[in-house]
């Protein structure tokens, strides 16, 4: 932060001032989203009686599970790829040397960190990954029936920082400075949009398998997974 | 891909659009999206990822040829999706679109949900749409027929009340020529379980109340079926989504149970009664659970048959399978006591593959069947799946406890040319068991 | 005649064993009010059956006897089929006129009129003391008699489209048939079929769409339209309650006003000989209770509340409720701390002070008084009576094969 103060530049804002605005509007936002939606659920009187805690934590471990439920076990391929997807998107960032380091700058705190050459993968994982499902879109008829521009958007929104990222980190392209500052700012953008697109699927999933889970394990008796 | 589909005509559907302006429709859409729906609408169609996983798990897609137009999250997005993206804003042309997708394309089977990974309830949104439509009118006439016939006569083909004690009275005499003395009481207070029956059982298949009255008889069970209106358990409501002949019909229900002061109320072998009777029925009413217990005959069959109180004279020994209807067994678990029930009666019994509460619909259900003829072809056409299972089995009988299960199926028996045989638990039961020597005539 | 015998202690009025033995179907046990007299159907061979009357059989025998009852006077009336037509006995003599079908049997409380559905050829109304309405209609479902005995009511159906014809259907084929004449306008559905107390009005809900619900009395239409409405009543000989449901949730209209709050459902309405109105009310999903002019009681309950009924002074409101599976009376909002399998609509003592039921657990019936199991059981048992002076109770049970009338004090009851 104080670094943008004595040298205003894009690079200290996007590295300082914007990381904080990111975070606020991701938590805020986030927060906002499941508070309304709890709230707008009471309005349905049918949600909350049926919840129950039992069978949401049985939907939600099944389908966290890789292969937990009868619909990942029949697309095998799909399942293995999203997971693959969702892990090195997670962990990536969040054990990457170079984020902690900036953690410990701010606050003087941090954590196990992946090796940079498994980080690496990891990020290359993670833009195959997209690739793979822009293809998917693009190719697979039932989905290519069902995507929207949006949904290329918020593929590209999240593959964006990692591309970037990878491109800074090998010096490629771009200055490196140039290269981490757009980084910088498509990963603050990803950030910012989770509470307001379909990224909210992070957050949302609990809910809606919450939902779900104990209508089907509750109250029909039978197997949401 | 796009929506292309063969043009079919139904009254209740094109002549009502003909009567009605845009001012209902947006009225109706407006109503459903600002008075009926909250956050269940708003997150299920924000998180949808559109990632496909549905797709394949639906029967009217795999019966299509893998036509994308037919797969669940695409039926959202050509219904809900396009009316929440219109702002209400949609033409006539549009609803006859959603009225033939919910009503005819969808057999709220809930079997996407249980493959898609948030599980977003896409029946409930389906029905949404239906609901919209049954505000505008648009409802297959076909099922507003009986849906009219509901709200006066809560039976659902407009039966009088003498023609119903009458039956029941000529029903009783032939029982009497398998049965010493049999009766079927009618309206009698204070006995323990209040019977219902199918309002088609009532008119044109009534040898499935002779022989629940033969299996209640042998079983002695203290049972009595209404003298009143409510006497038939259907409820064509659910199918329209018209909650207020709904709820009607289920309070009229409930309160014979109450005011004949019996214990539980049982009804036949039947799905989207038991459905409404206890979900969406008595939580319109505003009960989270049935006030009395509401018993489906796989579970009155199932406790006959472990106490004893029924016996099985001689086993059927030709091969069967099992359709478990979506209503009673993805809605309500009864696979397990489904197969109990199979297993007393028959020795050779082979499985449909997936089976249980993982099961393909019979594609009639949800309104389908009720549809009628002009929509035959679409349930027949969806059935594919179905008939598939069924033929792999080599089976020769199957059961299906399910009124709407056992018609659909019949009719894919003739189509698909599968040469089995179609039947109720009830009948097989009273064909099979054993009578006292006291009991015969 | 009734007998209102408040001494004698205890009488074997029927040998029901000895009936099972002498027949091969004995059953549909009914009681005059009085307790004095059972009648129970006999089969004295197929198709031949006849009511037997404390042990003494009618003379006339019929293929089939229906709605056997008491009517107040202490006769014995039901629809019987003799010769493949339906009519009326009435202590074992027949009404002259016949008919294709006849059901629905009701008599007025002073036990002087008698009506019925009927049907003729391919035609539907009601008799009404052996008169058949003038009119008759394409069907007739349930009958009303007006509390004088003077007036009898039925829906009856004025348009017959044919099968499949919705639009027709749509636009109102059903209306109500009073004395065999309708009112003028007909709807997709009526119901709730009340009459007022002084017999000179009547009134029902009719649905005019999807969601346009409202009362009629006497086929004028409240102005006011709602989004669902239940059954009316009449309050006194000219005012209407009913429940209604209004954009968020339901509430109690009298002459089309909502008056109450919003609940989140609203009915069987009943009121007080004071004037007051209870109603069965959901204060929120799943939970319910009573409402006594529009305060509900501060306990719910979470599986039924039954029509709640007052004590003959008005100052008590009592329900039957069922919670945890089972069923038990709850007063002025405090449940008795027993439960059973069923209970019985309650009796208040003529000063309000006692309640007692008839309930069952596990196959017996007991008298529960107060909250307190009676000792006896019975192996059937009718529910019991206060006397006038409120000291002693009558009733009628099923003791070791036989029928029984007993008079017991409270203190009997529970020794």
């Amino acid at each position: 932060m104080e670094q943008f103060f004595l040298d205003p530049s894009i690079y200290t804002l996007a590295r300082g001032p914007l990381v904080w605005l990111a975070f606020l509007v991701f938590l805020i936002g986030m927060f906002y989203r499941v508070f309304t939606t709890l709230k707008m659920a009471k309005k349905e009187k049918v949600i909350y009686p049926y919840l129950n805690l039992k069978y949401t934590l049985r939907s939600i471990f099944r389908w966290l599970m890789p292969f937990g439920s009868i619909s990942m076990r029949k697309h095998p391929w799909f399942t293995a790829v999203t997971f693959v997807f969702h892990i090195c998107l997670i962990a990536t960032p969040l054990f990457l040397t170079g984020h902690i380091e900036l953690w410990h700058e701010s606050w003087r705190i941090s954590w196990w960190a992946l090796p940079v050459s498994l980080a690496d993968a990891m990020t290359v994982i993670v833009i195959l990954c997209s690739i793979l499902l822009i293809f998917r879109r693009l190719y697979q008829q039932d989905i290519k029936f069902l995507t929207s521009f949006s949904d290329y958007i918020v593929i590209i929104l999240v593959a964006l920082p990692f591309i970037t990222g990878f491109l800074a980190h090998h010096e490629l392209l771009l200055e490196y400075k140039i290269m981490l500052t757009i980084h910088m700012i498509s990963g603050e953008i990803m950030l910012i949009a989770i509470p307001f697109t379909r990224l909210s699927h992070m957050f949302m999933f609990f809910l809606t398998r919450a939902h779900t889970g104990s209508e089907f394990g509750a109250v029909r008796h039978s197997r949401d997974y | 891909m796009e929506f292309k589909r063969k043009p079919v005509t139904d009254i209740g559907i094109d002549e009502t659009l003909n009567r009605v302006d845009e001012a209902k429709i947006k009225k109706a859409i407006d109503w459903v999206l600002n008075k009926e729906t909250s956050a269940r609408l708003k997150v299920f169609v924000e998180t949808c990822m559109r990632c496909g996983m549905c797709t394949t798990s639906c029967h009217h897609y795999l019966g299509h040829n893998n036509d994308p137009t037919y797969a669940p999250a695409a039926k959202v997005k050509q219904t809900i999706w396009d009316i929440l993206n219109k702002k209400g804003n949609v033409s006539k042309e549009d609803i006859k679109k959603y009225a033939r997708i919910t009503f005819t394309e969808c057999n709220l089977c809930r079997r996407c949900v249980q493959f898609c990974p948030f599980g977003i309830d896409i029946a409930y949104l389906i029905a949404l749409v239906r609901r919209m439509c049954c505000l505008i009118g648009v409802v297959p006439q076909y099922i507003y027929d009986q849906v009219l016939s509901h709200m006066q006569t809560t039976n659902m083909l407009w039966f009088r009340q003498d023609e119903w004690l009458d039956t029941i009275q000529w029903l009783e005499d032939e029982l009497r020529a398998e049965i010493k003395n049999g009766k079927i009481p009618v309206g009698k207070k204070d006995a323990e379980v209040l019977y219902l029956a199918h309002g088609l059982e009532a008119k044109y298949m009534t040898g499935l109340i002779t022989n629940m009255a033969k299996i209640m008889n042998v079983a002695k069970v203290d049972w009595t079926l209404p003298d009143t209106d409510g006497w038939d358990y259907t409820v064509k409501a659910l199918y329209a989504q018209d909650f207020e002949t709904m709820g009607k019909v289920i309070k009229t229900h409930y309160e014979t149970a109450f005011r004949l002061n019996v214990k539980k109320i049982i009804i036949g072998e039947c799905g989207h009664a038991f459905r409404t009777a206890v979900y969406e029925g008595v939580r319109y009413l505003g009960w989270q659970e049935p006030p009395i217990p509401y018993i489906h005959g796989v579970q009155l069959f199932y406790e006959l048959l472990k106490e004893g109180k029924i016996k099985i004279a001689k086993k059927i020994e030709e091969p069967v399978t099992i359709q478990d209807p979506c209503n009673i067994i993805r809605y309500r678990g009864m696979g397990k006591m489904l197969r109990y029930i199979v297993a007393q009666l028959c020795e050779n019994i082979v499985e449909m593959s997936p089976k249980d509460d993982h099961n393909y619909c019979c594609s009639a259900g949800g309104g389908m069947i009720d549809s009628g003829p002009p929509w035959k072809t679409a349930r027949i056409e969806g059935g594919k799946v179905k008939a598939e299972q069924i033929r792999n089995t080599g089976a020769k009988i199957v059961i299906a406890p399910c009124h709407t299960c056992h018609k659909g199926i019949e009719d894919l028996n003739i189509y698909y040319k599968l040469n089995v045989h179609v039947k109720f638990l009830v009948d097989i039961i009273a064909e099979i068991m054993e009578i006292p020597e006291e009991m015969k005539p | 005649m009734l007998n209102w015998d408040w001494d004698t202690k205890e009488k074997i009025i029927c040998d029901i064993n000895e009936l099972k033995e002498k027949f091969p179907v004995v059953n549909e046990f009914v009681l005059s009010a009085d307790r004095e007299k059972i009648s129970i159907l006999v089969e004295i061979e197929y198709k031949k059956v006849t009511p037997c009357i404390n042990g003494k059989l009618w003379e006339n025998v019929f293929e089939r006897v229906c709605y056997p009852q008491f009517s107040q006077n202490g006769n014995l009336i039901c629809l019987v089929l003799q010769n493949y037509e339906w009519t009326l006995a009435n202590n074992d003599s027949l009404i002259e006129e016949t008919f294709d079908y006849a059901w629905n049997l009701k008599t007025d409380i002073n036990g002087k009129s008698i009506a019925f559905n009927i049907k003729k050829g391919d035609s539907y109304g009601v008799c009404l003391d052996g008169n058949v309405w003038n009119n008759l209609f394409f069907d007739a479902r349930d009958l009303f008699l007006s509390p004088d005995g003077k007036t009898a009511a039925s829906y009856v159906k004025i348009k017959n489209p044919p099968l499949l014809d919705i639009f027709s259907s749509k636009e109102g084929i059903w209306t109500v048939g009073i004395n065999g004449s309708t009112w003028d306008k007909s709807f997709i559905s009526v119901y709730g079929l009340c009459f007022s107390p002084d017999s000179k009005k009547v009134t029902a809900t009719v649905r005019l769409s999807q969601q346009e619900f409202t009362v009629a009395v006497d086929g004028i239409l409240w102005n006011e339209t709602f989004l669902n409405a239940w059954e009316p009543i009449f309050i006194n000989d000219n005012d209407v309650a009913v429940a209604v449901k209004v954009e968020n949730g339901w509430t109690l209209a009298i002459n089309g006003k909502p008056l109450w709050k919003i609940f989140n459902q609203l009915w069987h309405q009943k009121v007080s000989p004071d004037g007051k109105i209870a109603a069965v009310v959901s204060t929120e999903f799943g939970k319910w209770t009573v409402a006594i002019d529009g305060k509900p009681w501060k306990k719910t309950f979470s599986q039924a509340v039954l029509p709640p009924f007052f004590s003959p002074d008005g100052k008590k409101v009592a329900a039957l409720i069922r919670e945890n599976n089972l069923w038990t009376v709850a007063i002025d909002g405090k449940p008795w701390d027993i439960g059973f399998d069923r209970i019985w609509s309650p009796q208040f003592s003529p000063d309000g002070s006692h309640c007692i039921a008839k309930a069952e657990k596990d196959g017996v019936y007991f008298i529960v008084l107060d909250g307190k199991i009676g000792k006896d059981v019975f192996d059937m048992l009718w529910e019991p009576q206060f006397s006038p002076d409120g000291n002693k109770i009558v009733i009628g049970c099923i003791k070791n094969g036989k029928y029984i009338r007993k008079v017991l004090t409270l203190s009997e009851v529970l020794r």
